[in-house]
């Protein structure tokens, strides 16, 4: 293989990987895929990379392949080894920025798993109230307990699951018993669609999937209305704190349990 | 549940969840590394970098404060740094601090921990954040300079390539989005497969099996070390992750919150497209123990730092 030809031939196999990532980049934006994968203030970042990636592939277009060739390092054929060589690392790289196009097509992934999930729910640490208590006030924090008070009356009627579980993780259990909530999440069922005591989660993302811990509580309920595994539902009921392993952890006792449609912001 | 399992739907999800968040950021570094390339010459990065190479590293150490950069954007420009002439050791440095000192990442830090315990807790823990990491950068640095070589620290073609004449110059937007884009093909390649070998730990691994770890000081420091390498996160979300491991003191979601800028598989496999092997063993070898013997003797200095500041918990 000539030198020409393979400038030529990297050239192009450069334009393709710039303009194929161009492209999926953009269909994921106007498919409303980027949306499940990314918290809402960074999701104009992938339609802004394909941008710059078009904007890199028209500057490409409009050099020579072989004045590109002989001045960057990486298609540059005295530092590539043999023409072939480049040919062949350029290929390489194009199947690599494409596999992860091919496995986003082939399974459309749209959300994690139930196991997938429950992977990312935090164990909480079990609290001893008393001692929180005694720590508090060695460590002259003297108004801990209106402070808890105060987060007590603080609770929202429909708090979002993040605030009912930090205010549970900071509160007296005491102040929070019996308080009438409502609160919108996803269903996590062990027992199947008519469990009886389930996990309401919702997902708190950041940045990205990669970082989203689920964020849940639990709830009872005595009907058999089915519910579906990973289905959105507004849930009232009461504050109690009778989880047999850990009593300082909040059960939502519901009273209704109302199916709804996802919501505009999915995570947290 | 067990520790760990594969599901291919879930690994595409976060594979993609990495992707869609670093790679924007790789051309955003492969832009400012074609700037670089285009408009600074070898000759101007000599005349305003530091003669002292130890108050270069240091420099280079509280750049990021300046040029904020996140850990996926920064290897290009470091890339493309080191051939204009910035020595080694002050790229390295620079490399590791950025994606830790730079006012985003702090601000995000003290934002993720000033839940119950308040502000000055919370900036406790952005200011241990910030020094732990500016002293592993600069201590890398300073090991690279006077016992690695600086001449021994990049591929070979990179060092050769240094006053090579890139070409005829054109229309100056042209040439910089093209050499982004040779830099771009470069890195990001590194990237999809660093971030698919992350997505498959990240995806697999089961929050809840850490809680064991943390019962002594060398298992959490140690897990959360690994957790910082396999993760993967972005420096600006993992304070949030960090904070949310309640089992585990500050000392060991230090750990987690020093090494994962400086140190995780994707950029393991972005720094090989700049380092030498044994520059990258290094690398990795040296800012993982750094951040070890901090961490672990941190279980006695680092509660005294916390009540001299004047927070509640370590």
């Amino acid at each position: 293989m000539t030198n020409d030809r393979a400038a030529w031939l990297v050239h192009w196999i450069k334009l393709a990987a710039l303009f194929i990532l161009a492209a999926f980049l953009t269909f994921a934006h106007f498919a409303g895929w980027v949306q499940d994968y990314l918290a809402t203030q960074y999701q104009w970042l992938p339609p802004a990379g394909a941008v710059a990636l078009i904007l890199m592939g028209l500057a490409r277009l409009t050099a020579s392949p072989i004045a590109q060739a002989s001045c960057c390092d990486d298609g540059c054929s005295s530092q590539a080894g043999s023409p072939r060589k480049a040919v062949f690392t350029a290929s390489v790289s194009l199947v690599i920025l494409t596999a992860p196009i091919v496995m986003a097509l082939a399974v459309q992934p749209k959300e994690f798993s139930a196991e997938g999930m429950r992977k990312r729910r935090l164990e909480t640490p079990r609290r001893d109230v008393k001692l929180d208590r005694a720590v508090d006030w060695i460590m002259g924090v003297s108004d801990a307990v209106e402070a808890t008070e105060a987060t007590a009356d603080t609770l929202p009627k429909e708090p979002t699951l993040l605030e009912l579980v930090e205010l549970a993780a900071g509160a007296d259990p005491v102040n929070l018993d019996g308080k009438f909530v409502t609160v919108i999440g996803r269903c996590d069922l062990p027992d199947g669609e008519t469990s009886r005591r389930f996990e309401l989660y919702r997902l708190l993302v950041t940045c990205c999937v990669a970082d989203a811990s689920a964020v849940s509580v639990e709830v009872a309920r005595k009907d058999d209305v089915r519910l579906e595994q990973g289905g959105w539902v507004r849930i009232g009921g009461l504050l109690k704190f009778d989880n047999p392993i850990d009593p300082t952890m909040p059960v939502v006792h519901a009273a209704t349990i109302s199916k709804v449609s996802e919501p505009s912001e999915p995570y947290l | 549940m067990t520790g760990f399992s594969f599901n291919l739907s879930d690994f595409v999800f976060v594979w993609w969840g990495l992707l869609f968040e670093a790679m924007p950021f790789v051309i955003l570094g492969a832009i400012l590394s074609g700037i670089v390339e285009r408009c600074v010459s070898r000759e101007t990065v000599v005349r305003f970098f530091p003669k002292n190479r130890f108050l270069g590293i240091v420099a280079s150490a509280c750049l990021g404060l300046i040029f904020p950069m996140c850990e996926c954007g920064v290897v290009p420009v470091v890339r493309r740094l080191v051939r204009k002439g910035v020595p080694v050791s002050c790229g390295i440095t620079y490399m590791l601090a950025a994606p830790i000192v730079n006012p985003l990442v702090m601000l995000s830090t003290f934002v993720a921990f000033s839940g119950r315990q308040g502000w000055p807790y919370a900036a406790t823990v952005t200011g241990l954040r910030v020094g732990m990491g500016a002293f592993v950068a600069i201590t890398v640095g300073l090991v690279v300079w006077k016992f690695l070589g600086e001449g021994n620290a990049l591929l070979p073609h990179l060092e050769n390539n240094n006053n090579q004449n890139h070409g005829p110059k054109g229309n100056v937007f042209a040439d910089i989005l093209r050499h982004a884009a040779d830099d771009f093909l470069v890195i990001g390649s590194t990237l999809v497969v660093g971030a698919g070998l992350a997505a498959v730990i990240n995806s697999g691994f089961s929050r809840e099996s850490m809680a064991p770890f943390a019962e002594n000081p060398f298992t959490a420091v140690t897990g959360m070390l690994v957790l910082a390498i396999g993760l993967n996160l972005c420096s600006e979300a993992d304070a949030f992750v960090g904070a949310s491991f309640f089992a585990f003191p500050l000392a060991a979601k230090l750990a987690f919150l020093v090494l994962g800028p400086m140190l995780d598989i994707k950029l393991i496999a972005m720094f090989t497209t700049v380092f030498r092997k044994r520059t990258i063993v290094l690398i990795c070898v040296l800012t993982t123990s750094l951040v070890f013997i901090l961490c672990t003797t941190g279980y006695v200095w680092i509660p005294w730092v916390v009540a001299a500041v004047g927070g509640l918990a370590p």
